[in-house]
């Protein structure tokens, strides 16, 4: 028995025996979800793009006032409707090698193959080499295309082609993370963590004040907070409604409001059932209390009752005719169209409070005498049954800022649920600057207004929380800056 | 003999096809957990064709169980050796049971020491066991955390404190299952307390405690069965506390592993854990034998 005793003993201390890490020089982050994989190219995940895109550039940027700043590309020129990109000399990747045309080449075109929406617009083109600029074209609005480069909410990432041409299939993630940017990766836990170092090769004459940066997944929001309360966590992502006032009052925690303007949607399955019928949309967006639905997911902070597709930016026009709740006109539609009581599946992931939106849109329909059934799935069952169109009749979900509507991820041909663009998207596409483009989208906005293929509850921002030892944090580009943050 | 080889031969086979069956049979596609949200027709469709999971589902349980056997469990759907993501995860998860099981096995003897001495009050006794096998583990580590913090202690992390991360969430473990411990080695004290052999040390003049120090050795013997049981609950079911304090472990995995559809990785883990505990439990039995043997042997 003693002799059991003590080999238990022993191997308990060896296991203990473990490194600990000097916190000073760590910039420590905890964020809500996983990181799914370690492909920026074509993760929309906001925790893959915090996490990863320290460790990449993108050929443009946007500066401080909006405008596109070259960064990986030294000079370009758009005549006619091809655009040329010189790429800037002596760019090193993390592994030592120089960046050369070919990579960006690679990246770019993996870039669009990954998205859809920007691969449609440009009408299925590529960019290829020439000498040492890059070059795409003839395409629709290539003058656009830089501005694309620096927004996409996916970036366009640059890696060496070697990474990409280790893949199966190109659609397939990347497993090696090698860019330019400020850090590289150390090691990476699926599901658990993601720990970047600042980089031997700087870039840009870049000096990042943090050794290393840990990216780590605390699912529980009680965790989250006592982490950031004891000085654990540096900053933490999505701080949940009811935190607000505890962080407020709370000297040592500094709250970031960002701007940008999320949205939360019904998308409507017009290809199957009861929703495919355009009376039933309109009965069913008008029986909605946007204000309430708003109020059960996100509570009373960072919302904007506003139905408009593209928030509050430059492309608002705000003249939905069924983005109001009027029980009785829904009521009037219902019965003149001979609703007979069909139940309404509302798909719904179980994240970000979004489940009690969905009963909330529950009550708001049987209000108006709509039978409806709440279904909430876990995030992979729901991207899996709102693919089949027999499945569900709507589905809510949240979406995140884009500058254009090209980049609207559910404004893309094939979407679940499916609509009828009105040949409106071809035109956006199409569209050879930002007034006409501005132009096509009140036409095209307005035409979505009246066939209802989505109704917007709302639009919201995200709110991060940060420890007032932190200097330096910028959430203006509606991505983090960690070039400039440092520990005061 | 060879029927009892066939019987665990044909238990292992079911077993692993009603786990294969349950893991295939989780709704959602793997191809979505590794692609997200705006997954392509095309990128779905390669993924599946690497991953195989549009093969059919007897050639899928076949390739598995041969992989299983040969020891070769194939790649996670993210491309991961499923070796190297299991013994990445197990020493976690054999640090934080072994830790727990430590403090679990301290304070359960402490406790039965004392239970065993005091005649009076013993509700102390009934309440104690009462509220540690109700108090969920999460609420418990809630409030060790909330008083850390308020003693200026950090939240723990695996990824800076490494395995001191594990305090906590040992000493949650240990604290909960100490209880069923003390419970178990308290009841057999009582029970040689009134047998022949106690009189005998009353007579010698003993006092509680020294006849309870005297009793002991015996009733951890008797509660070996249980103890070696409550190691077999902690390895399976620390999940809990490694979700919540983001500890890379087994539990941690298992559950990733499920949201995530990885049906080699969920499969081969379920195997291995039933193995364990399947080892464990014969282990007891054993035990459970030669402890009866060598009570019969005294009498």
């Amino acid at each position: 028995m003693r002799k059991v005793l003590l080999v238990i003993l022993a191997l308990f201390l060896f296991s203990s025996c473990s490194e600990r890490k000097e916190e000073g020089n760590i910039f420590h982050v905890a964020i809500t979800q996983e990181i799914p994989n370690l492909d920026i190219q074509g993760s929309s995940s906001r925790s893959t793009r915090d996490a990863l895109l320290p460790a990449y550039d993108t050929p443009f940027v946007l500066s401080d006032d909006g405008s596109v700043i070259p960064l990986l590309v030294s000079a370009y020129s758009v005549e006619g409707d091809t655009l040329e990109m010189k790429i800037s000399s002596g760019i090193l990747f993390h592994d030592g090698s120089v960046m050369t045309p070919r990579d960006v080449q690679d990246s770019l075109n993996r870039w669009l193959s990954l998205n859809k929406n920007i691969s449609d617009a440009l009408g299925g083109a590529r960019f290829h080499v020439d000498g040492e600029s890059i070059m795409i074209g003839p395409v629709r609005g290539a003058g656009n295309l830089p501005y694309l480069m620096a927004v996409s909410p996916d970036p366009p990432v640059v890696m060496p082609s070697k990474v990409i041409e280790e893949l199966e299939d190109e659609h397939l993630p990347v497993t090696k993370v090698i860019g330019t940017g400020m850090y590289e990766l150390e090691s990476f836990v699926p599901g658990k963590s993601v720990e970047l170092v600042r980089s031997e090769h700087q870039n840009f004459d870049r000096k990042p004040a943090f050794e290393s940066l840990v990216f780590e997944s605390v699912p529980s929001p009680s965790m989250r907070r006592l982490g950031l309360e004891s000085g654990r966590y540096d900053l933490i992502s999505e701080v949940l409604p009811e935190d607000v006032p505890a962080f407020r009052a709370n000297d040592k925690v500094k709250l970031h409001e960002l701007s940008e303007s999320e949205s939360l949607v019904v998308v409507y399955n017009k290809e199957s059932g009861v929703m495919g019928n355009e009376w039933m949309r309109k009965a069913f967006s008008l029986s909605l209390d946007r204000e309430g639905i708003l109020y059960s997911v996100f509570g009373p902070y960072g919302t904007t009752l506003d139905t408009s597709y593209m928030g509050m930016g430059d492309f608002y026009n705000g003249e939905d005719p069924y983005g109001r709740r009027d029980l009785e006109e829904a009521e009037k539609i219902l019965e003149e169209n001979g609703y007979s009581g069909e139940s309404v599946r509302i798909l719904v992931p179980d994240m970000m409070n979004m489940e009690d939106g969905a009963y909330t849109i529950k009550r708001n329909l049987e209000e108006a005498g709509i039978n409806a059934e709440v279904m909430v799935r876990d995030w992979v069952s729901f991207l899996s049954l709102r693919s089949s169109s027999d499945s569900y009749d709507v589905f809510l979900s949240a979406y995140e800022s884009v500058p254009l509507p090209l980049l609207r991820q559910y404004l893309v041909p094939g979407y679940p649920g499916g609509f009828d663009d009105g040949g409106y998207l071809e035109k956006l596409y199409s569209a050879e600057d930002e007034e006409s483009l501005k132009e096509v989208w009140k036409d095209a906005e307005r035409y979505f207004f009246s066939t209802i293929p989505f109704s917007v509850i709302g639009h919201y921002g995200t709110i991060y929380a940060s420890s007032v030892d932190i200097d330096g944090l910028d959430f203006s580009s509606g991505r983090i800056d960690f070039s400039s943050i440092r520990r005061i | 003999m060879k029927r009892k080889i066939l019987v665990v031969v044909l238990s292992f086979i079911l077993t692993s096809f009603i786990v294969f069956s349950l893991s295939s049979s989780i709704e959602g596609n793997a191809g979505y957990a590794l692609l997200g949200d705006d997954a392509s027709d095309e990128a779905l469709s390669a993924v599946e064709d690497v991953l195989g999971i549009n093969r059919p589902f007897p050639i899928r349980y076949l390739s598995f169980l041969y992989s299983f056997f040969t020891l070769s469990w194939g790649r996670t759907i993210d491309g991961e050796l499923v070796f190297d993501a299991i013994s990445n995860s197990f020493h976690v998860t054999l640090a934080l049971s072994m830790s727990s099981f430590l403090i679990a096995l301290s304070i359960g003897v402490l406790f039965s020491l004392l239970d065993s001495s005091v005649k009076r009050p013993r509700f102390i006794f009934t309440v104690s066991y009462a509220f540690f096998s109700s108090i969920p583990s999460f609420v418990l580590a809630i409030v060790f955390v909330i008083a850390g913090v308020s003693l200026g202690y950090k939240v723990p992390s695996f990824q800076v404190d490494g395995l001191d991360a594990l305090s906590i969430p040992s000493l949650v473990l240990g604290i909960l299952l100490s209880f069923q411990i003390s419970r178990n080695i308290s009841f057999h004290m009582r029970k040689e307390r009134s047998s022949f052999y106690n009189t005998g040390m009353v007579s010698r003049g003993l006092g509680d405690l020294g006849i309870s120090i005297a009793l002991l050795k015996p009733a951890i013997y008797s509660s070996l069965p249980v103890i070696v049981e409550s190691f077999a609950t902690l390895l399976s079911g620390s999940a809990v506390m490694e979700g919540m304090f983001s500890l890379p472990g087994i539990g941690s995995l298992v559950v990733s592993a499920a949201l995530r559809r990885d049906v080699p990785l969920l499969s081969t883990i379920l195997m291995l854990v039933s193995l364990a505990i399947s080892v464990l439990y014969i282990l007891v039995d054993v035990l459970s034998g030669v402890l009866d043997r060598r009570r019969g042997d005294a009498r």
